[in-house]
C-alpha cells in the first residue's frame, strides 16, 4: 500500500477516489454481479437461483438467435464503421474549406446526432412505411415501382434499413470529430506538397489522412461500441422483428429477461456482449499504438 | 492544497455522490413507514392478514395513499373511476402510474425486482402473471368474505377459468373481459358492390375489387406480434381446432399436420394479398386502425371488441358512424361453412402486492380493486367500451351510448353482437411466455418465408418440448 501511494502520490489517488468509488458501485459490481449470475438459473424475480454451471452458456451457443444476433451485430460495425466514418471524413474535407453558409450545413448536418435515436426511428418508420410512406410512394409517384420495397418487414433488408438510419444519424459526429482532427494539420506540410506538385488527392491520401489516425481509431473504438451496444433505433424500427431477422445481442437480452424471464441467460449473453467489446476495443488499441506516427 | 483539506473535499464529494443516489431510495421508504406510525385505531395490529381488515369493517377515516401501475385501463377510465372511488372514500388517495403495454412489462419487472412494486399491479392471466404469483395476495378469500362461497357465479366463467390458470387462490382480480373479432367497413364494401366477405372466396372477390384501387382487403399490422396472433388464432380454429390449447398442456404436438395446414392457410393470406403486403413493417395502433377509421383504407381489420368506442364514439368520421362499421365473423377459410371463433381474453385485472408492510393501507388496497371489480367503478369501465367487466351484474349506463348520435342504436346492437357470439375456442393468451413468443416467431417467419409451414411446426415443438410444464 505504502509502495503504491509512493509511487502515484497520494494527491493523484485522492483526486480520483470519487471517480473510483462510483466506478466500483455502478460499473464494476453490475458487471461482476452479471457474471455471478450467469451460472445461474434465475427468472430476475424470485429469491432463489438454481445454480447450473456453464448450461447457460451451452444454451447460448446452441441458440440459433443468438448468432443471428451476433451476424446482424457484426455487419452493422463493419458498415457502420466503413459508411459512416468514411462519409464523416469525406464530408469533414467539404466543410473545412471556405465555402458559402458551411457553418449552417456543420449545423444541419450535426442536427440529427443531438435527436434521441428512438425518435429518429419512428420517424424513418413513418418515412419507410410500405404501404403509404413518403419513400415509397416518392418511387411510386415517379414509376419506379421496382425500388418500392417493404424496408422495415422484408427480412432480408431489415437490418440495413436501421444500419442505414443509424450512420444517417451519427454520420455528423464523425464530421465534427474529423474537422476538429483537420484543425491540427499544420498547414506548412500541405504548402510543401503543393510546391512539390503533390494533387489535391495526393495531399488528402499522404498528409490528411495518415495525420488524422488518432481520430480514425477515436471513432473506429466508438463506431464499434455503438454498433455493438446499439438497442434504441433496432427495438424502435423493427423490434428485433420480423421473426428475429433484425435481432442484435441487445435486443436478444431484452426479450429473453423481460418477456421470457430467463435472467440468469441473459447475464450470459451481457456477458458475451461486454467481453466481445472488450476485445475489440484491445485490438483497436494495440493497432493504434503499432501504427501511431 | 493542503492535505487535509484535499481529504475533506474528497471526503464531502464522494459521501455526496453517493447519497444522492441511494437517498432517493430511502425517501421512499420513508413514506411508506409514514402510514404505518399513523395507523387507524380501528385497524388489525401490524402483520394481522387483509381479510381480518375486512372482518372487522375498516371504516378508513384516516388518510392513507396507494399506488397502482398498469397499462390498462389509461387515464380517460381511471381518472372517472378515482373520482367516483373518492366520492365514496375520501380519505384514500390514489396514485397511479400509467405506462404502454411494452414499457409496462420491463417496470413491472424491475418494481418487483427491486422489492417496490405499487400496491396494486395491473396483469393479464397467464405469461405475464406467472413469475408474479410468489409477490401477490391470494384474493379468493378475500372475495369470498365479500361476496360469499358462491361469489365465483357472479363472475363470468371464462374469467374465472383463466384467472384459475395460475391457482385457485386467485392472485389476480378479473376486472375486464374482451372477446378478439374482425371489423368491416360497410360502407366502403357496399359502395365497391361487395357483401361482407363469409368465406375464402368472398375474400379474394374483395381483393379482386379493391386491390386495382389500391385499397386493402384484411388490413393489418404486425409490428408488435400480437395482432397477428389474434388473425392466426381463428386460422388455427379453421384448420386444427382446440389444439393449440391441448398442446400447451403437452397433451397434443405443433408437428401434428392440421397444424402445418394452419400455417399453410396463414402463409396463403399473405401470399394472396389478402393481408396487404408490408404487413410486419407497421403496428396496429395507429397505423391500421387510424386509417381504417377515417375510412380511408382496409375493408377490413382485425381488432376486437375495445374498437366499439373508436367505431362509435370517434368524432372524426360522423358519416360513417351510421351503417358504417360493423362487427363480423371472420370469414370461413377452409370451405366448411363455419366461420371461426373468436378468442376471449380476460383483458386485465389487478393484483395487490402481499407484502404491503401497513395494513391498513392493504385493505384500502382492496377496498379499490373492489370498486373497480363489481361496483361503480366496473360500470365507468363499461362505458368506455374497452372492455367488458367481468361483473355479470355491471352493464353500461344508457347514455354512455349517446355519443354516438344517430348511431346509438346500431352501437347497442354491436354490443349485443360480442354477447350474442361469445361462443369462443379458447383463451386469447397463451400459458407460457415461450410459447407466446414462438407463435410470434413461427408466425412472422412463415409470413415473410423465412420457414416453410413444416419447419415452423418442428421449430414450435421444440420451443414446446422444453416448457417447464
Amino acid at each position: 500500500m505504502k509502495r503504491f501511494i509512493n509511487k502515484y502520490g497520494i494527491n493523484n489517488i485522492i483526486y480520483i477516489l470519487p471517480f473510483t468509488i462510483l466506478f466500483l458501485i455502478f460499473i464494476a459490481y453490475p458487471i461482476i454481479n452479471n457474471f455471478y449470475t450467469s451460472f445461474f438459473k434465475w427468472d430476475g424475480l424470485s429469491p432463489d437461483k438454481i445454480f447450473i454451471g456453464f448450461q447457460n452458456y451451452f444454451k447460448m451457443f446452441n441458440n440459433r438467435i443468438f448468432f443471428i444476433a451476433l451476424k446482424n451485430n457484426m455487419i452493422f460495425l463493419v458498415l457502420t464503421v466503413i459508411f459512416q466514418n468514411g462519409f464523416g471524413f469525406l464530408m469533414a474535407l467539404l466543410l473545412n474549406r471556405k465555402i458559402a453558409g458551411r457553418n449552417i450545413y456543420r449545423s444541419i448536418i450535426f442536427f440529427p446526432c443531438i435527436m434521441a435515436p428512438v425518435i429518429v426511428g419512428y420517424i424513418f418508420v413513418v418515412l419507410l412505411n410500405f404501404s403509404y410512406g413518403v419513400i415509397n410512394n416518392f418511387f411510386r409517384g415517379i414509376g419506379l415501382n421496382a425500388l418500392v420495397v417493404d424496408w422495415i418487414g422484408k427480412p432480408s433488408l431489415a437490418i440495413f434499413t436501421i444500419i442505414f438510419t443509424n450512420i444517417w444519424q451519427w454520420t455528423g459526429f464523425a464530421v465534427v470529430l474529423y474537422l476538429a482532427g483537420l484543425q491540427n494539420i499544420p498547414e506548412e506540410l500541405y504548402e510543401a506538397a503543393k510546391i512539390d506538385g503533390a494533387s489535391y488527392f495526393q495531399r488528402t491520401i499522404k498528409i490528411t489522412f495518415p495525420m488524422l489516425t488518432s481520430t480514425h481509431f477515436s471513432l473506429l473504438i466508438l463506431t464499434s461500441i455503438g454498433a455493438i451496444k446499439s438497442f434504441d433505433l433496432v427495438y424502435a424500427i423493427t423490434m428485433g422483428g420480423p421473426a428475429h431477422a433484425s435481432e442484435v445481442l441487445s435486443t436478444h437480452i431484452y426479450l429473453e429477461n423481460f418477456v421470457l424471464n430467463h435472467t440468469g441467460y441473459a447475464t450470459t449473453v451481457s456477458i458475451t456482449m461486454f467481453l466481445l467489446a472488450l476485445i475489440i476495443s484491445i485490438f483497436q488499441l494495440r493497432l493504434y499504438k503499432g501504427v501511431r506516427i | 492544497m493542503k492535505k487535509s483539506l484535499l481529504w475533506i473535499v474528497v471526503l464531502i464529494l464522494s459521501i455526496s455522490m453517493i447519497a444522492a443516489f441511494s437517498f432517493a431510495g430511502c425517501k421512499a421508504a420513508a413514506e411508506e413507514k409514514a402510514p404505518a406510525e399513523e395507523a387507524v385505531e380501528e385497524a388489525p395490529a401490524e402483520g394481522a392478514p387483509a381479510e381480518e381488515a375486512a372482518a372487522a369493517e375498516v371504516t378508513f377515516d384516516k388518510p392513507v395513499t396507494i399506488t397502482v401501475a398498469t397499462w390498462h385501463p389509461d387515464s380517460t377510465l381511471l381518472d372517472p373511476q378515482i373520482a367516483a372511488f373518492n366520492k365514496i372514500y375520501p380519505n384514500i388517495t390514489v396514485e397511479y402510474t400509467w405506462s404502454n403495454y411494452t414499457d409496462y412489462i420491463p417496470l413491472l419487472k424491475s418494481a418487483f425486482a427491486a422489492g417496490k412494486p405499487a400496491d396494486i399491479s395491473g396483469f393479464q392471466p397467464g405469461a405475464m402473471i406467472s413469475d408474479y404469483t410468489q409477490f401477490l395476495e391470494p384474493l379468493a378469500p378475500l372475495c369470498e368474505a365479500e361476496w360469499g362461497q358462491n361469489w365465483q357465479d357472479l363472475i363470468y366463467d371464462f374469467c374465472n377459468e383463466q384467472v384459475e390458470w395460475t391457482g385457485e387462490e386467485y392472485y389476480m382480480m378479473p376486472l375486464s373481459w374482451t372477446p378478439t373479432g374482425t371489423w368491416a367497413n360497410v360502407k366502403l364494401l357496399k359502395d365497391n358492390g361487395l357483401e361482407i366477405p363469409k368465406n375464402l372466396k368472398d375474400l379474394e372477390n374483395v381483393r379482386d375489387t379493391l386491390k386495382p384501387k389500391g385499397l386493402f382487403t384484411l388490413f393489418c399490422g404486425f409490428i408488435s406480434n400480437w395482432n397477428a396472433m389474434d388473425t392466426f388464432q381463428f386460422v388455427m380454429d379453421e384448420y386444427c381446432p382446440g389444439l393449440f390449447y391441448e398442446a400447451q398442456e403437452g397433451k397434443a404436438s405443433f408437428d401434428d399436420p392440421k397444424f402445418v395446414d394452419a400455417l399453410k392457410a396463414w402463409e396463403n393470406l399473405f401470399d394472396s394479398e389478402i393481408i396487404q403486403p408490408g404487413a410486419y413493417s407497421i403496428d396496429t395502433y395507429m397505423d391500421t386502425v387510424n386509417p381504417f377509421n377515417e375510412g380511408k383504407q382496409g375493408a377490413m381489420i382485425v381488432n376486437g371488441s375495445w374498437h366499439l368506442g373508436s367505431a362509435y364514439l370517434n368524432q372524426f368520421q360522423v358519416e360513417l358512424q351510421v351503417g358504417g362499421f360493423s362487427p363480423i365473423k371472420f370469414p370461413d377459410l377452409n370451405g366448411d361453412g363455419k366461420q371461426p371463433r373468436p378468442t376471449i381474453a380476460m383483458g386485465h385485472g389487478f393484483g395487490i402486492y402481499k407484502d404491503i408492510k401497513d395494513p391498513y393501507e392493504k385493505a384500502a388496497a382492496w377496498e379499490f380493486v373492489k370498486f373497480c371489480a363489481s361496483g361503480e367503478g366496473a360500470v365507468i369501465y363499461a362505458d368506455g367500451f374497452i372492455g367488458f367487466p367481468t361483473f355479470k351484474s355491471a352493464k353500461a349506463h344508457d347514455s354512455a351510448y349517446d355519443g354516438a348520435g344517430d348511431a346509438k342504436e346500431e352501437f347497442k346492437a354491436s354490443v349485443q353482437w360480442y354477447f350474442d357470439n361469445a361462443d369462443s375456442q379458447g383463451g386469447r393468451e397463451p400459458k407460457y411466455a415461450e410459447l407466446k413468443q414462438g407463435l410470434y416467431d413461427i408466425m412472422a417467419a412463415v409470413a415473410t418465408g423465412q420457414q416453410t409451414p413444416e419447419e415452423a411446426a418442428k421449430y414450435m415443438q421444440e420451443v414446446s418440448a422444453e416448457i417447464e410444464r
